[in-house]
């Protein structure tokens, strides 16, 4: 894959420091890790009332940054998933994307999303990060862990904020879009109420918002996947994925083994990036994965590997040089 | 997993904007010295990219054929003695998609968002719209979508208003260097069109009611179509709506502002700003009486003279209607068209086939 750009150095994310921090968890057992690793309420940084705008910006070490958002469902059997990552995957996952070359100049976002009507901290988001600081977004994170009994969740609090309250340079300098993963086991609340709007982000709406149409609004600036996570309480219902597909198409994904989470965040990345299946698997295999892991996870991704080769990307020979013109539109 | 020199190349290949990116510096010499080193430097990367050599290489075949157009480039460049030295932005340039080739002929329009060319793929003219600002290129995206959509309509209805639209034959993201994607729609050309603008141009007293009658009927149609299917144009500013003198034909472009009925639009033409009514800056739901209002007043433009004062032979009746339409007051396209219809008919009688023809250009 990017062989040069592996020599050419990212700085951000450092293996080392990381297992240093990581290690002490690997061995405790998943409630204690919820209770001494992961915060026992929300945190004032994860918080998204009043939030603005959280960035992704490029920056000296960091000259063509890539946006990544990844919200985890954290209700009751879900927030298994989080803290598995934090205990064994996020190293994981930063090696593929930044040491195997998947994708240049990762900056990943971490949150997590419950249920609007049942938790007291039904959305919390961190912020862009390049480096070790991921990982203190992702301990940050609350995991309340109640969830509703109506097999839908308020996955749609990510959208309406990636929608309006994110902004990133890999879009507004480079036209290229970010991405953005959910993470769940069940359906998502078909609307964002503007009581909801309002108690969660501080937001004033006109109307309340459909899911649908948030997902549309992130859809121009974010590659938008759902991960339906297996083994969960709902996450094998056949219903789960079919309502996803009608949304989403070939970026519902179905994730059969929950532990296997990065390497299909990396593969999926890897193959929007422009890589083939067979070079996200080598990937995957190179950074420790096994042959079953990745036998499932390159299987899942098949069909959007299928639809992104009908959206293949042009090349240019010669000089197209942009006329001067600008401000040709309004933004509203 | 491919090795070091062929991942090199194929990122070269991805980037490239000029032979040189990809060929590097030539020594000076001979032509035939220099034609003969491009052409060893492209048998060495044929090889890399070889299945047998690295069966990995994914689109082997298309980095293959970008090759080729870059080496048939650089032997251009290198007849003229003009390989890696400045050169100016000339119209030279060939796009390669996965669905086709586009050689850029001449420059055509500067839209709002994009900038036009005329161009050719297999012997066709065609009509390229590349995106100026790459964070643009959603509204782009929006174009291309929606114009799939309706294209992919069936029924008697669909057939006849398909026409009124430009067909969408490719849309596909450039890459450029520093990691830009610009996004690219290639549409069908308008040969023999002119843009309401241009025609009020043309005829700076204002036009006859009865010439404006069939541009305007043919907008309404076009739009009461639209609104069936739970579209909202947008956008239907002078620029947009397009007129065939002879033919009697139009077709409505600009179709990067569109909306599904009830959605907020997500940007507007900024020359045009004035048009727009107070409703879409305040981010309410766009409904079809939106277009009606920006049709209702193209059609007072096109009736008014340079100073935008109306002519005085406009039938009071026809002005009071696209009036009512500018304030929103009528609902959509089939509404506006039934209503229309009407008062030409009153003022009118029967429709007669008038001759309307521009200024040559």
């Amino acid at each position: 894959m990017k062989e040069e750009e592996v020599e050419m150095g990212y700085s951000g994310w450092s293996d080392d420091a990381y297992k240093h921090i990581s290690t002490p968890r690997r061995s405790m057992d998943a409630d204690a890790v919820r209770s001494k690793v992961f915060s026992t309420s929300l945190k004032p940084s994860l918080d998204p009332k009043g939030v603005k705008v959280r960035e992704s910006r490029d920056s000296t070490d960091h000259p063509e940054s890539n946006a990544i958002g990844v919200l985890f469902d954290v209700t009751g059997s879900m927030g298994s998933v989080p803290i598995e990552f934090a205990q064994h995957k996020l190293g994981g996952l930063m090696t593929m994307l930044v040491e195997k070359g998947v994708i240049p100049h990762p900056q990943v976002l971490m949150g997590a999303i419950g249920d609007a009507y049942t938790d007291t901290t039904p959305f919390q988001v961190g912020q862009f990060e390049s480096g070790i600081e991921m990982d203190k977004c992702l301990t940050d994170i609350y995991i309340e862990g109640n969830g509703g009994g109506q097999v839908s969740e308020s996955y749609g609090l990510a959208h309406y904020f990636f929608a309006r309250h994110t902004a990133t340079d890999c879009w507004e300098k480079r036209g290229k879009k970010g991405y953005l993963f959910t993470l769940g086991d069940e359906m998502v609340h078909p609307q964002i109420t503007s009581e909801e709007a309002l108690a969660i982000f501080g937001d004033t709406l006109q109307a309340d918002e459909k899911v649908v149409d948030l997902i549309r609004e992130c859809e121009s600036r974010y590659n938008v996947f759902h991960i339906v996570v297996g083994k969960t309480s709902h996450g094998d219902e056949p219903r789960i994925l079919a309502h996803w597909r009608e949304l989403l198409n070939e970026r519902a994904l179905k994730l059969d083994q929950p532990e296997n989470v990065c390497e299909m965040i990396a593969a999926t990345i890897g193959l929007c990036e422009g890589h083939s299946i067979d070079d996200v698997g080598a990937v995957l295999r190179g950074a420790g994965a096994s042959a079953g892991a990745v036998k499932s996870v390159t299987g899942a991704i098949v069909p959007l590997r299928d639809a992104l080769a009908r959206s293949a990307p042009g090349s240019i020979v010669g000089d197209l040089p942009a006329s001067d013109k600008s401000g040709g539109t309004v933004r509203l | 997993m491919m090795d070091r020199s062929t991942a090199l190349l194929c990122g070269r290949l991805r980037t490239a904007r000029k032979p040189e990116d990809v060929f590097g510096p030539i020594a000076e010499g001979p032509l035939s010295e220099r034609l003969l080193a491009v052409k060893h430097v492209f048998n060495n990367f044929v090889v890399l990219l070889h299945p047998d050599r690295n069966p990995d290489v994914t689109d082997a075949g298309q980095h293959v054929a970008r090759l080729k157009d870059l080496r048939a480039a650089a032997e251009k460049l290198l007849k003229d003695g003009t390989y890696g030295k400045p050169r100016r932005a000339t119209l030279t340039a060939v796009l390669r998609s996965r669905a086709g080739t586009y050689k850029v002929l001449e420059e055509f329009r500067v839209g709002d968002i994009a900038d036009l060319f005329i161009g050719e793929t297999d012997e066709t003219r065609c009509l390229l719209k590349v995106v100026r600002q790459p964070r643009d290129n959603d509204l782009l995206d929006i174009e291309a979508r929606t114009l799939a959509a309706l294209h992919g309509e069936t029924g008697e209805k669909a057939t006849v208003f398909q026409k009124y639209l430009p067909k969408l034959l490719d849309s596909f993201a450039l890459i450029e260097s520093g990691g830009r994607q610009r996004k690219v729609n290639v549409l069908n050309v308008a040969d023999g069109y002119y843009s309401l603008a241009e025609v009020r141009e043309a005829y700076p007293d204002g036009l006859d009611t009865r010439d404006a009658a069939w541009m305007i009927r043919r907008a309404f149609e076009v739009l009461s179509w639209i609104h069936d299917l739970g579209y909202v144009h947008g956008a239907v500013l002078p620029e947009h709506v397009l007129v065939h003198p002879q033919k009697h034909g139009a077709r409505l472009v600009g179709w990067s502002y569109a909306v599904r009925t009830g959605m907020r639009l997500t940007a507007i033409s900024a020359s045009r700003k004035d048009m727009y009514p107070a409703s879409v800056l305040r981010r309410e739901p766009a409904t079809p009486a939106l277009d009606i209002q920006l049709a209702g007043q193209c059609a007072l433009l096109l009736l008014s003279d340079r100073v935008g004062k109306l002519r005085a032979d406009v039938p009071k009746d026809v002005v009071t209607f696209f009036e009512h339409c500018c304030k929103g007051k009528t609902e959509n396209g089939a509404e506006a068209y039934c209503t229309y219809d009407e008062l030409l008919k009153k003022n009118f009688g029967k429709r007669t086939y008038r001759a309307f023809a521009m200024p040559s250009r």
